[in-house]
């Protein structure tokens, strides 16, 4: 019986570490740009609809926001994955899609005197699509496809500060590393005839850093910031083809800003709401200094509630499970051939479960979202994404009575 | 506590350690326990303490409710890795969200436009081929030689008996033939032998009377056997003692019109025609010694004339022909998907009622000399009116720049039957002229020169 659980529990583990390698295909937009840009947030935040800039309650914040690490009080660890479903359809046909990724992983150590530290390691951008067309080539049936694997991580160091009880400060500064591979595929049904090939294996490298800051206006109301500057990324390019002699060409990658502002409202102990909006120069980014003329800006808006009706001291359990609900606004950063914008709209609940005495954790999300207009951008797609989250906390490093 | 053992605790520990259950009065907890260590704590107590909280959470039990939690989500993990991992399929939407610039363009030429196509007529000899060939085919004889330069050294022993062993290859129908033998009374090598050369009489200077004689009716397992008659062994007896020897013709007796017989040459090695001779070694006693053929070939009577106006390839009287097809109009660096020479045909004959027709790549203009390895090849039979040959890794070196001297066609190997294929020239109507059809892609970056003009950096 102890073996069992102890087992079962294995068996939730073990498909965390073996997620990245079985992913299938994220969304379809993902083909002509730079893939998708993923937005690290765990469980408890992606369950109010991607909120967490002003969120001094709690360590999600800090995923978001660097400076909310300047709350911890004990040493933590947490993960996450996700799993997603996508329902794509153009104007002919519909498919259906699915993906799991291993979303982010992070240790935090309390280091005295309202200071902190926090490792992570999350994924910033998912390069997996698969895009299929069977089609006939003079009479001989011919099928092109163009399929991408791989994508962007940040593993990072984030110190923040508490100065008083109020003022937040932190910084996140990282190494950016990846792999993509995009392999634009003509193959005939006949195999008399030759198949025409080209991969570009892309490798990037570079470093990310941002700023964060929150407030405590009073009891009820918090604000928080965020500024990430524009970096760049090398990107090292492998390309080979049928039609030429293989080449390496090196660039630099200029990645835009962004600035984030938030605004927590706590009416009562019992809920909680919070409005985020973040704009990314998505028309700044450029290849050896030309802009992609495709890209334009976002801005990204978030709002989301939590409700706990009772937090501590109660026997009854569900009264303790915080109940979440939010909403979002994502537009893509490239707009379509025909100078569409794709917008996509996310409507998210959750719930935690907490366990133990020092803010055990463990958060579940669902969203329902649809982007882009099959009549409209071509196509779309209805997301149903889960994310599953894991906290944990214990009192090391702290002076024992 | 070794370092090793304690080093495999820590990590027992902390895998166990992760997930415990409190059996506290809270019903459906989970306790999550950090098996790291204090940073303080002895080396002992780095150890004590996770390996104490593992041995004490597998101690306890669980609640019914989070063990239930726990296996779903397990459960569902996993059935979402394997999900993923079963999700093959082709994912068919969204593909026209791909930029137009970013599309490769497939197309399709095809050249009817030839620098230049003739018929070739090679005189050479058959030598060099596995087969030899007996009889008669659409009007043309053909006869087979063998010479045996190695014979044994047996001049105490008289000969009394010898056998001339065939082993058969093929036949073009199931006809009986009649198989002679006669001695040669000129010399030859099998390299330049033909019908006409080197002899003084067309097909052969030879003793009108036959030294042996063979059934192909009676043909068995171990092969065609002529018997010599007393003159042939005479013969042989002679060549034993170092008289002229110019080997032997063989021809059919009764001739018949497209009867003809196959056998295996001396290049096979283990099916060489051979002579078995008996030597009396003493009164009671004889010796049977083999001897194979040194040289062999088989020589043809001249085929018809035939109209100039067409492509020839053929076998036994070897035919080849060249034709240079105008690749220019195909862009640089495209990259060739297929490549396909047609042909028409106007005539057609094989006695094994098959012809394979292979293509070389010309190497030099002037004397039309041409790679030894073929660039593609296909089958002709009876009934086809259509030989299409693969031609794609030729056409795309010339695409890329090596040079067009054009083609050779001929049969791979022109000394093993007197197959022919005819095909329409350029001359001919458009329906029936030799083409080359190229199916080729071109990349984005390609597109984007022709249509600018300019070179993209």
């Amino acid at each position: 019986m102890r073996l069992n659980l102890f087992k079962r529990i294995i068996f939730f583990v073990l498909p965390l570490l073996l997620v990245t390698s079985t992913a299938q295909s994220g969304s379809i937009f993902s083909a002509n740009g730079l893939g998708e840009v993923v937005f690290t947030a765990d469980a408890r935040l992606r369950g109010m609809g991607g909120v967490g800039l002003a969120l001094t309650e709690g360590m999600s914040g800090s995923l978001v926001n660097p400076a909310l690490l300047g709350g911890l009080k004990w040493a933590g660890i947490t993960c996450s994955f996700r799993p997603e479903a996508l329902y794509v359809r153009d104007a002919v046909q519909e498919n259906v899609l699915t993906t799991v990724r291993a979303h982010n992983f992070a240790l935090y150590i309390p280091l005295g005197k309202g200071l902190a530290l926090a490792i992570d390691l999350r994924q910033v951008r998912d390069f997996k699509f698969q895009l299929y067309e069977e089609t006939s080539v003079f009479g001989n049936a011919y099928t092109k496809s163009v399929i991408g694997t791989g994508g962007t991580s940040l593993a990072s160091i984030s110190v923040a500060r508490t100065f008083g009880s109020s003022l937040y400060i932190g910084i996140r500064t990282g190494h950016v590393f990846g792999k993509t591979t995009k392999s634009w595929s003509g193959d005939f049904s006949d195999t008399s005839y030759r198949d025409s090939r080209t991969t570009f294996n892309s490798e990037h490298t570079g470093t990310q850093a941002s700023l964060g800051i929150a407030f405590k206006l009073s009891r009820q109301f918090s604000v928080g910031a965020i500024l990430t500057p524009a970096q760049e990324v090398e990107q090292k390019e492998v390309q080979v083809s049928s039609f030429t002699p293989t080449t390496t060409e090196l660039s630099i990658l200029t990645y835009p800003k962004t600035i984030g502002l938030g605004f927590t409202y706590r009416p009562n102990p019992k809920f909680m709401t919070e409005l985020d909006v973040t704009a990314t120069t998505w028309s700044d980014f450029k290849i050896d200094e030309k802009p992609e003329p495709n890209f334009t800006d976002v801005i990204r808006v978030a709002a989301g509630c939590e409700f706990v009706a009772r937090k501590k001291g109660s026997s009854a359990f569900l009264r303790r499970v915080p109940l979440r609900l939010g909403y979002a606004l994502e537009p893509w950063y490239q707009k379509t051939a025909g100078d569409k914008k794709i917008y996509a709209h996310f409507v998210t609940i959750g719930f935690g479960l907490p366990f133990g005495q020092f803010g055990a954790r463990l958060d579940a999300s669902l969203e329902l979202g649809l982007r882009g207009d099959a009549s409209s951008v071509g196509a779309e797609e209805k997301i149903v994404r889960g994310t599953f989250s894991l906290w944990g906390f214990e009192p090391w490093f702290q002076r024992r009575k | 506590m070794g370092f090793i053992r304690a080093i495999k605790s820590f990590l027992v520990a902390l895998s166990a350690g992760l997930f415990s259950v409190d059996n506290g009065a809270e019903q459906g907890y989970i306790r999550v326990l950090l098996a790291l260590p204090p940073p303080r704590s002895s080396s002992l107590e780095l150890l004590r303490r996770p390996v104490a909280c593992a041995l004490k959470n597998l101690s306890e039990g669980e609640p019914s409710s989070m063990r239930k939690l726990i296996s779903s989500l397990a459960i569902a993990s996993l059935a979402f890795t394997m999900t993923g991992c079963s999700e093959k399929a082709k994912n068919p939407v969204g593909f026209g969200l791909v930029e137009d610039d970013n599309h490769w363009q497939t197309s399709q030429v095809v050249i009817e436009d030839v620098l230049a196509d003739s018929c070739l007529t090679l005189s050479t000899g058959a030598g060099d081929g596995y087969h030899l060939l007996i009889g008669s085919w659409e009007g043309q004889e053909t006869r087979s030689l063998l010479l045996f330069e190695e014979l044994p050294d047996t001049l105490l022993w008289p000969l009394i008996e010898a056998k001339l062993i065939l082993t058969s290859y093929s036949q073009a129908n199931e006809d009986s033939l009649i198989i002679t033998a006669h001695s040669l009374q000129s010399g030859w090598q099998e390299e330049d032998v033909t019908w006409e050369h080197p002899w003084i009489a067309a097909g052969g200077d030879f003793e009108s009377e036959a030294i042996a004689e063979g059934s192909y009716a009676l043909i068995s397992a171990d092969g065609l056997e002529l018997n010599f008659t007393g003159a042939g062994v005479q013969l042989v007896q002679g060549w034993l003692q170092g008289q002229t020897n110019n080997g032997l013709i063989l021809r059919a007796a009764d001739l018949q019109e497209n009867n003809l017989k196959y056998f295996y040459t001396t290049n096979t090695l283990v099916y060489s025609p051979r002579l078995e001779l008996t030597f009396s070694i003493s009164d009671t006693s004889d010796t049977t010694v083999s001897a194979e053929a040194s040289q062999d070939a088989f020589i043809v009577q001249l085929a018809a004339s035939q109209d100039e106006d067409l492509l020839c390839v053929s076998d036994g009287t070897v035919r080849r022909s060249w034709i240079h097809f105008d690749v220019s109009t195909v862009p640089e660096s495209v990259f060739v998907n297929k490549a396909s020479l047609a042909l028409s045909v106007s005539e057609f004959s094989a006695p094994l009622n098959s012809m394979t027709i292979a293509a070389y790549q010309v190497t030099d203009l002037e004397t039309l000399a041409f790679s030894p390895g073929a660039a593609g090849s296909a089958n002709l039979f009876s009934g086809k009116e259509l030989l299409e040959i693969n031609l794609t890794g030729l056409v795309q070196s010339w695409i890329k720049g090596i040079q067009n001297a054009g083609l050779i066609l001929k049969v791979p190997t022109e000394y093993n039957d007197l197959s022919r294929a005819l095909f329409f020239t350029s001359l001919a109507d458009s329906l029936q002229r030799p083409r080359l059809t190229i199916l080729y892609t071109t990349s984005p970056s390609q597109l984007a020169r022709s249509a600018t003009g300019d070179e993209i950096p």
